[in-house]
């Protein structure tokens, strides 16, 4: 299974610890089972190559020299709910940056910007990110500006809420340890993203700038997350009963969005929770890639016969 | 012996008042005043019954002065056996006062665990630099215009770093606390004023505490954050605290799992304070059991 699935045999660098931390801190079982982990790992890298290589085309048609977050920005230009989603990455990543490396609060940034301003430099974001600029440049009906509420984020946090519920104080605390888990190398002022590179790029034949990495960092962060939303998804499907109009609030899954408004009903088992097997994974990719209407569906065609190409982050 | 401790505790209060930095009392005295009023009227029994303690009581018109001068009574202070005038006693004092422990609630422990890590204040010297002459003359001090458009210069006594810019601003940080702080600055402006600037001394003014506080109780962030959504953000891949935006008083807290506290963008000892005194209950009610 590992060895189908790996693709260019062994790798030094891979991100299972990672991953298996991610899987756990979505709701997993805090022992996610390590043939899914692998399978989810290669999941994400075949899906983040594909990218860096179309990325890599756009990049080339502007006669640009690296791959930018502007090219996979351009990718992800369809989904208006991710851009969101980046969007708002951005403004927390600010946020955190200019509290951690200053030590400066908010409040005393008038201050400082204040009396730097003759300086015409805020030297507390060393170099801009630009991922907002991009996304309205994308968004000219300004898409983006109109999504008020993230409801992804929203049923995350409820999920992490009502599975840390009933938690004891040592597997509370190893369930944030496993939240904090990201593709980023590290925690600290310099989150690098050396091991990232490492591992989609080893022979360094793309070159990739910095804010582009930091794009796929929240892409890759984003496909595990959306794969563990999809088992959990499929997994309420399956305990669905025919012809029972109730079984929509039996919930116990933590992602239905009807079911969470009978608090009551949901289990918040945190114990009981199978761990993910590589078949409900198998199973959610199935149902991403089945074309069902639209441009891959019955009567598109398909005039390439080339393999849609789907990102399941967006 | 009434008013021996009456004296005795005007006197240290008038000592209590003389730094002229201003400082903010940590704790209410609600508790201890009680406590004074106790010892006070058991005291009063005891002198009735033991005359001997009279000829100590004469003593005290000798100063009236001071009487006069009576002021708010600090609890701890009448209690402390540290000062001046002390006049020997036939009977031990400590024997007739009735030992009450004060409640360590858990609010005072959380207040008591405060503790300011750095003090950031600006200066205005009021005249203009060259940078460049600055760095050249003085010890200590870097200066790379292309990473950081300001001279950063340090001392060792006390131990602190000053931002110096252009327009004759001078930011001042590594500091403990406020007098400390303000002694840097003075500092900084002389060393700045013996290179030859005209350089005065404006609006000197704490800009921020940075402190940090243990509650010693996990808390249960996820629920801290579904609840307080508008003011907390929380984001663990990002960053494993939450992020707490207080805004009466406008401070920014920093909440860990395990109860530790980091208080920034306070103005003020007091508004750190305030700060804790909302914020506590409400973690109380998130902490992991």
């Amino acid at each position: 299974m590992a060895n189908y699935f790996t693709m260019e045999g062994t790798e030094s660098t891979n991100f299972q610890k990672e991953i298996s931390n991610m899987m756990h801190g979505f709701g997993d079982n805090p022992n996610p089972n390590a043939a899914t982990v692998v399978l989810v790992e290669s999941i994400v890298q075949q899906q983040l190559k594909f990218m860096i290589q179309e990325a890599h085309q756009l990049c080339n048609l502007r006669c640009g020299k690296w791959i930018t977050n502007y090219d996979i920005i351009y990718l992800m230009r369809k989904n208006i709910v991710k851009l969101k989603r980046l969007h708002d990455y951005q403004l927390k990543l600010d946020q955190i940056d200019k509290k951690c490396i200053l030590n400066i609060a908010s409040p005393a940034e008038s201050l400082i910007t204040g009396i730097i301003l003759e300086d015409e430099k805020d030297p507390t974001i060393k170099k801009r990110r630009t991922h907002i600029d991009y996304i309205r440049e994308f968004d000219e009906a300004d898409e983006v500006g109109q999504i008020k509420f993230d409801a992804i984020d929203y049923l995350r946090k409820v999920r992490a809420a009502k599975i840390t519920e009933s938690m004891t104080f040592d597997k509370y605390e190893a369930y944030h340890k496993a939240r904090c888990a990201s593709f980023r190398s590290g925690y600290g002022i310099g989150k690098g993203f050396a091991k990232l590179e490492r591992w989609l790029n080893p022979m360094k034949e793309f070159k990739l700038s910095q804010p582009a990495l930091e794009v796929l960092c929240f892409v890759a962060y984003e496909t595990v997350a959306e794969i563990v939303d999809a088992v959990f998804l499929v997994r309420q499907d399956a305990k669905k009963k025919s012809g029972d109009p109730f079984s929509k609030f039996e919930g116990g899954y933590f992602c239905n969005p009807v079911s969470l408004h009978n608090a009551v009903y949901i289990k918040s088992g945190y114990e009981g929770v199978p761990a993910i097997t590589v078949a409900e994974v198998r199973e959610v990719l199935r149902r991403y890639y089945t074309p069902k209407v639209g441009m891959n569906g019955l009567f598109y065609r398909n005039m390439s016969l080339d393999l849609p190409i789907r990102y399941i982050a967006f | 012996m009434d008013k021996l401790n009456e004296q005795a505790s005007s006197e240290s209060a008038e000592k209590r008042m003389t730094p002229s930095v201003p400082t903010t009392d940590w704790s209410t005295n609600v508790n201890q005043e009680m406590e004074i009023s106790n010892t006070n009227s058991g005291n009063n029994i005891n002198m009735n019954q033991t005359p001997s303690q009279s000829g100590s009581n004469k003593s005290i018109p000798a100063t009236p002065a001071l009487l006069s001068s009576q002021s708010f009574v600090a609890g701890e202070v009448a209690l402390t056996p540290t000062h001046s005038s002390f006049t020997p006693q036939a009977v031990n004092p400590h024997s007739a006062m009735t030992a009450i422990t004060p409640m360590a609630s858990g609010t005072n422990q959380a207040r008591n665990s405060i503790k300011v890590q750095n003090c950031v204040s600006t200066v205005h010297l009021g005249c203009e630099l060259k940078l460049l002459d600055i760095y050249c003359r003085t010890r200590f001090s870097e200066y790379n215009p292309a990473r950081f458009h300001g001279v950063v210069m340090k001392i060792i006594d006390p131990r602190a770093t000053a931002l110096v810019f252009r327009s004759g601003k001078v930011l001042c940080t590594g500091l403990r606390n406020e007098h400390d702080s303000y002694i840097a600055a003075r500092k900084f402006a002389r060393i700045i004023h013996k290179l030859g600037y005209p350089a005065k001394f404006l609006d000197f003014k704490i800009q921020n505490f940075i402190a940090t506080a243990d509650l010693r109780f996990p808390i249960r962030l996820e629920a801290l954050q579904q609840a307080h959504g508008q003011f907390a953000s929380y984001e663990p891949e990002l960053f494993p605290g939450l992020v707490y935006r207080m805004v009466r008083p406008r401070v920014v807290l920093l909440i860990f799992v395990n109860g530790k506290i980091v208080f920034t963008g306070g103005k003020t000892r007091g508004e750190i304070n305030e700060a804790l005194d909302i914020i506590y209950p409400i973690l109380r009610s998130y902490r992991i059991s």
